[in-house]
């Protein structure tokens, strides 16, 4: 599911671009960000996008409101043309995170190749992320450090990444069961 | 005057359920594009619920909004919550085709409840009902197909799809690789 697929799915008023647009491309510039090919999506909040003494390049993309990406200082963020990241995507490179051609990314998704922080005395631990074209990433599917996915996987709305994915492959997380049935018309609960 | 002012006071300054009195103007000035029809609680605070019908339909009883909710629709999606029911923050709720919410859910912070069935299923979307008096944990997420029947309990962050019978407590896993 491509950026032409998923992009008349939006509300209407999400699909045309913020009034804020010049306003963030010119905010972009300051931080060393090309943001002239990017789509920015309209509503709240705006997409927050940090440089911090790091690399972004990024294509013919869509952000939809509430999107945040964030390079480190080091780091490199790289988002090839004609993906579609929808409303409260992130995306956080302390190290390398290379997202591929036509890929979605669905809502409130996370794309992570770092801990952020470090465990006991060990040190931090920071792996880049690769994803390759023509990937769909559901809702709420984490993306976690030292990850390599295949062109064409997909990644179904909860997931939670840690391995490599192969291309084509399907992942999903294991559905909700039913664990007890609550005696109706009581506040007890039995669990059988 | 002191007795008439008095309740209003209490509610006003009860925590967490205050009323928004400007966010009410604004859903009932804007009818077209808030597209609520009954009396919306909008409990007050930042970011104001987002109600974006397009050229859906979305129906909402007496319901109570946390801030940060999102209903959006697209295409002929159609929302329905009904009466009774109150949505905490951050909750989405996103529809093409029909989401619909019987009389007092509660939909817990963070969840998602949306009629898109992932890509394996023929249609992208398949409705999902939830019957009285269901709850729904917090960051759990509800796709397309789903049924809940009446008081069903959906534990924080499971992800469920399929048809549950009434009084259900359902709960998910960690994630693996199936192909």
């Amino acid at each position: 599911m491509n950026r032409e697929q998923i992009f008349p799915l939006l509300p209407e008023n999400m699909r045309k671009p913020s009034c804020w647009t010049s306003f963030l491309r010119f905010k972009g510039k300051r931080s060393g960000i090309d943001l002239s090919a990017v789509t920015l999506g309209a509503g709240r909040p705006l997409p927050r996008i940090h440089n911090e003494a790091g690399a972004m390049k990024l294509g013919r993309i869509f952000l939809a409101a509430g999107t945040r990406l964030w390079s480190h200082k080091g780091g490199v963020l790289a988002i090839d043309d004609g993906t579609f990241l929808d409303g409260g995507v992130e995306v956080i490179a302390w190290k390398h995170v290379t997202i591929g051609k036509r890929c979605y990314l669905g809502w409130d998704a996370l794309v992570m190749d770092t801990d952020l922080h470090q465990i006991g005395g060990n040190p931090l631990v920071n792996k880049p992320v690769v994803i390759g074209s023509d990937v769909y990433i559901g809702c709420r599917a984490m993306i976690l450090k030292g990850v390599n996915i295949g062109d064409g996987a997909i990644i179904h709305p909860g997931s939670i990444v840690t391995r490599d994915v192969t291309a084509g492959a399907v992942m999903r997380p294991p559905q909700g069961t039913i664990k007890g049935m609550l005696a109706t018309g009581s506040a007890e609960v039995s669990f059988a | 005057m002191k007795d008439r002012i008095t309740p209003l006071l209490r509610i006003l300054r009860s925590g967490e359920r205050r009323y928004s009195p400007v966010a009410y103007l604004l859903g009932a000035l804007l009818p077209g594009e808030k597209g609520g029809t009954g009396p919306v609680a909008w409990l007050r605070g930042w970011p104001t619920p987002d109600i974006r019908q397009g050229s859906g339909t979305i129906d909402i009883g007496h319901v109570g909004l946390y801030p940060g909710v999102r209903l959006h629709c697209c295409g002929s999606g159609r929302i329905t919550v009904g009466d009774g029911s109150f949505l905490n923050r951050h909750v989405r709720i996103f529809s093409g085709k029909q989401v619909m919410l019987r009389r007092n859910c509660m939909v817990s912070w963070q969840a998602i409840i949306t009629d898109f069935t992932g890509l394996e299923h023929n249609e992208i979307f398949a409705p999902v009902l939830i019957e009285d008096e269901v709850w729904v944990g917090s960051r759990a997420l509800i796709l397309g197909g789903t049924r809940l029947g009446c008081g069903c309990v959906v534990a924080a962050g499971s992800v469920v799809q399929g048809d549950f019978p009434a009084g259900a407590v359902i709960a998910g896993k960690p994630a693996e690789v199936i192909s």
